[in-house]
């Protein structure tokens, strides 16, 4: 900062100069000329200085990795600002030289820069309109699936009543067949010989025939009145008889039909649809002869009432409804699928900007996953439901969880769609708890281990005694914790076993650098953190580690280097693998010691 | 007539939602190791079932299994399946 600060001071000083130099009656082109090329060599330099902190702030932000499009959109956010606020300083030092006539080259020459500045400004406010337009595309497409799940719900709802009010076509053809069972009894059905029908039907046609003709020769007698009377009863009693057999026929016909095997609704269908057919003939029949006076009402009125089809034409209907609405919800199914297609998640966006990045001339840094919260995340949003794979966090003493094991009936699985991919992965993470469990209802001879509880907050402060897992990574240098650089070996250090204690803590900035140490006993360096205005996300916490004394007690240090006979190792707080032992008693950490 | 598929989400007539983690077949009938899920169906719960599927008159039906025995014999296929995942 100091070699900054000098800069700025020398460059107002060589703009103040050159504007003077502007005022004088005469002007000395020699002085002008060394004063423009000192001014350009300090502008050189001070804007080489601010590349150089803009580059480290931009990478140091690009590292952090995030979880959420929200913390993509803050960390882009972030860069601009940082980007803008070079901007700002490079126009509000060199902006004067642009009244200087004199130096008229050399605001050729700044302008330039300037101008750079500002398209890199407009360049990163782009990066913050591509996270925003994806916010705005996701806005949409929830508001779409929000309509798709509605649909599907309604006809999900749909098929509930319709499922609730189907009966199987047994049950249907059941009920059916006992309503024409009483028709074919009462016609004694099962006694009538079909050949005799036709044949007595043969015959009274014929006779029907002869009497109608009787009838007409009866008319041109001289006693025709008489005649008439006599061959229109005739023809009115064979009418009846004739009617009597097409009653035969319809119940050998019907009898036929019912007889017929049902093997599913199609054939159930088909042979309704067969039964309606002879009903409506046989009803035509009926219906002329009531017409005509030839029979009473009550016989037409009987047959239609016992011919009732509308139940299976509710039920067949039904099952077309249900086979509907089973492929508007499979359709709505697969638009759900590609709602969000067009939306850049969080990964691809990251390999966009490494390539804007690229083209801007830059490294091209892509954060890579850490087993921890996004570091930008202070409020639990990015919650991690599964610590890890060996420590499944919540699940920890299985033998004292009651596995479901009620005695529920069947029940009845009314729909089924694919698990998100979200729900797969929280499934995954909990494969060893699935398994556990399958031991215990299965009966599988082999003891539950108790699970290791992971602790889901890690605030270690100084004093505290811990211990550090296997692959915890330790450095001997704090701003390696920053770049994750040059780990060091736990047993290297000697930094093993259940006794170790923290001595030390750090605030680092982005770069590494210490800005806040301590070796007060009980302070929680988060809080000092918030307390210095540090934005959340581009600090990290060193922890110093120490072995304690030849009896395993702590030592207390007092300066700000590490001192190796005491301490080993710097650690960062945010390490997952720190256990912590044993912390202070609120007592302790009220007390203080300050060393 | 909807089938139960490995990795599948099913509603129930409770509105009670699983997620199937493994899949078995015994005896000619079809097994689920099911995983219970939270209310809106976005997290898992630690409740898991055994079930046997059993199909009607075009519906699905699931019944849980409690027979010792039953569970003996079912639970290594599904150990199988789960420890292949990794």
């Amino acid at each position: 900062m100091e070699r900054e600060d000098y800069l700025k001071e020398q460059i107002e000083t060589y703009i103040d100069r050159l504007d003077l130099l502007g005022m004088q009656e005469t002007i000395d082109q020699k002085r002008v000329e060394e004063a423009v090329d000192e001014l350009e060599k300090l502008a050189t330099e001070y804007i080489s200085l601010l590349d150089e902190r803009l580059e480290s702030q931009i990478q140091g932000i690009e590292k952090i990795f995030v979880v959420t499009l929200e913390e993509e959109l803050e960390k882009r956010k972030r860069i601009y600002d940082v980007v803008n606020k070079r901007f700002e300083e490079i126009v509000s030092i060199f902006s004067d030289i642009e009244k200087i006539s004199i130096a008229s080259d050399l605001w050729s020459h700044i302008s330039t820069v300037i101008e750079a500045s500002k398209k890199q400004v407009h360049e990163y406010e782009s990066d913050i309109k591509l996270v925003e337009e994806q916010f705005i595309k996701i806005n949409q497409a929830e508001k779409k699936e929000a309509r798709l799940n509605e649909n599907r719900r309604q006809a999900y709802l749909e098929n509930i009543d319709l499922r609730n009010r189907q009966v199987s076509f047994e049950v249907l053809n059941d009920e059916i067949l006992e309503v024409y069972r009483s028709l074919l009894i009462e016609g004694n059905a099962e006694q009538l010989d079909f050949s005799n029908i036709q044949a007595k039907e043969k015959a009274l046609k014929k006779r029907q025939n002869q009497l109608l003709e009787n009838l007409e020769l009866a008319r041109n007698t001289k006693d025709a009145e008489s005649y008439i009377k006599v061959y229109e009863e005739r023809v009115r009693e064979n009418r009846l008889e004739l009617d009597k057999v097409a009653e035969q026929t319809f119940l050998h016909l019907l009898r036929k039909m019912m007889n017929l095997p049902i093997g599913s609704y199609v054939s159930l269908e088909e042979r309704t649809e067969t039964v309606q057919g002879l009903v409506s003939s046989r009803l035509s029949q009926v219906e002329q002869l009531y017409q005509e006076g030839i029979i009473e009402k009550e016989k037409y009125m009987t047959l239609a009432s016992r011919i009732d089809h509308s139940e299976i034409y509710r039920q067949l209907s039904d099952l077309k409804e249900l086979e509907k609405n089973e492929n508007f919800i499979n359709l709505i199914e697969e638009q759900l699928e590609h709602t969000k297609d067009h939306i850049k998640g969080k990964e691809e966006l990251e390999l966009m900007f490494a390539e804007r990045a690229k083209e801007r001339g830059r490294v091209a840094i892509v954060p890579e996953p850490i087993d921890q919260p996004s570091l930008l995340d202070n409020s639990g949003e990015a919650e991690i439901l599964f610590a890890d794979e060996d420590g499944f966090d919540g699940y920890e003493d299985l033998t004292s969880k009651q596995v479901k094991k009620d005695k529920k009936k069947r029940r009845q699985v009314i729909f089924i769609e694919p698990a998100k991919k979200s729900l797969l992965e929280k499934f995954g993470k909990a494969r060893k708890f699935l398994l556990s469990a399958l031991k215990t209802i299965g009966g599988i001879p082999e003891k539950i281990k108790k699970l290791p509880q992971v602790p889901t907050k890690y605030n270690p402060t100084i004093g505290d005694q811990i211990e550090l897992k296997e692959n915890t990574s330790i450095y001997t240098d704090p701003l390696d914790i920053v770049e994750e650089t040059d780990k060091k070996d736990a047993k290297e250090l000697g930094l093993t076993g259940t006794k170790l204690f923290v001595t030390r803590g750090a605030i680092l900035d982005h770069t590494g650098t210490p800005i806040y140490i301590t070796t007060d006993y009980g302070v929680d360096l988060e809080t000092v953190a918030r307390s210095m205005n540090l934005e959340i996300g581009i600090y990290n916490i060193a922890l110093g580690c120490s072995v304690g004394d030849s009896e395993g007690k702590f030592i207390a240090v007092a300066d700000d280097k590490l001192n190796p006979n005491i301490e080993k190792g710097w650690i960062n707080a945010a390490d997952a693998n720190i256990i912590i032992l044993k912390q202070l008693s609120e007592e302790q950490k009220k007390g203080g010691m300050k060393k | 007539m909807m089938n139960i598929e490995l990795h599948t989400v099913l509603t129930l007539d409770d509105n009670e939602k699983y997620i199937v983690v493994a899949k078995a077949e015994h005896d000619g009938n079809a097994y689920d190791y099911l995983l219970q899920l939270s209310a809106d169906g976005e997290d898992v719960t630690e409740q898991v079932a055994v079930v046997k599927e059993e199909k009607e008159d075009n519906r699905l039906y699931i019944v849980e299994v409690n027979d010792k025995n039953e569970l003996d014999r079912l639970a290594p296929l599904f150990c199988k399946q789960l420890e292949e995942l990794q």
